[in-house]
């Protein structure tokens, strides 16, 4: 391999831990937050989709998966493994559908449309995850109020992303480009 | 660029409003005393009519992690457990039929529903 073909390959991992470190951040934080009133106990905002979804439309699908993983497995070390498999089941089926909406022909949906999909996506692995756990089908009683949910957080999280873009791009020609 | 809103977003928003509203609709239906359920792994643990009780009690689930319910006229709800997001617990009481509370670490969930017509046995254990 070529020194400079060895650099670039770098530079594509660090950029890849960088926002593995963000997602993780962001999903800390977001932990932090109090109960939203009225809502299902658990259900958080998912700033780290706007991670997850810059990944998926600017890297790549692949880089995107593994960005899913590292938080489940963060979850899992942190929270247990119950933890790790709402946090997984939730996270490839959001990505999952980001990956799938961005290919359509055409792309008739901006941000804001694949941002509340994905979120919506995201809530019913982790509800799908959470009724194997449980070998129970009451938790679709969630259901309504959880499709509420996603959309509020989906135009949220595409509204910051939209916003965050420019600065998301330095950061990744920063490490792409950088000799 | 990637715009932020396009025409489908609203089609696509529009259509989960609806879906949200649609999914709602069974809830409105259900009438009859308030009963709950407590299950683990699928399996029913106890069956308790919240209409018919006098006071409260607690029931504590062993396992690890463990947990306590505490049941009272018309309200149920985890009140400990030993998990570490206590996630069941911030869920509070459970007052309405149709309601769940859940400790995913323990498998446990407590669900609420209406008896169907005649009147329900106080307790069922299992």
């Amino acid at each position: 391999m070529r020194k400079s073909e060895r650099a670039k390959l770098t530079g594509r991992i660090a950029l890849l831990g960088v926002l593995g470190a963000q997602a993780l951040a962001l999903s800390f934080i977001e932990s932090l937050l109090p109960p939203l009133p009225g809502m299902p106990p658990g259900a958080k905002p998912g700033f780290s989709n706007i991670v997850t979804m810059y990944t998926v439309s600017y890297i790549g699908t692949k880089q995107a998966l593994l960005i899913t993983l590292i938080k489940a497995i963060f979850a899992g070390l942190t929270r247990g493994p119950s933890a790790f498999m709402m946090s997984l089941a939730g996270g490839l089926l959001s990505t999952f559908v980001m990956a799938s909406m961005l290919r359509i022909s055409g792309r008739p949906n901006g941000i804001a449309g694949i941002s509340v999909a994905s979120a919506a996506a995201h809530n019913m692995g982790q509800l799908l995850a959470a009724m194997f756990l449980l070998r129970s089908t009451a938790l679709v009683g969630y259901l309504p109020v959880l499709i509420f949910f996603s959309v509020a957080t989906g135009l949220v999280t595409g509204t910051i992303l939209k916003y965050l873009l420019p600065a998301l791009d330095r950061q990744s020609e920063f490490f792409l480009l950088h000799k | 660029m990637i715009k932020l809103f396009k025409r489908a977003d609203f089609y696509l928003i529009l259509f989960f409003c609806l879906l949200g509203i649609v999914s709602f609709v069974p809830r409105l239906m259900a009438s009859g005393n308030m009963t709950a359920t407590i299950s683990q792994r699928g399996q029913v643990l106890y069956s308790i009519d919240l209409d018919n009780i006098q006071g409260s009690y607690t029931i504590t689930i062993d396992g690890r992690p463990s947990a306590d319910i505490l049941v009272k006229k018309g309200e149920i709800g985890f009140v400990r457990a030993t998990c570490p997001d206590k996630i069941c617990v911030k869920t509070g009481m459970l007052t309405k039929p149709g309601q769940s509370a859940a400790c995913l670490p323990a498998k446990l969930i407590i669900t609420t529903g209406k008896a169907t017509g005649r009147k329900a046995p106080d307790v069922i254990t299992y």
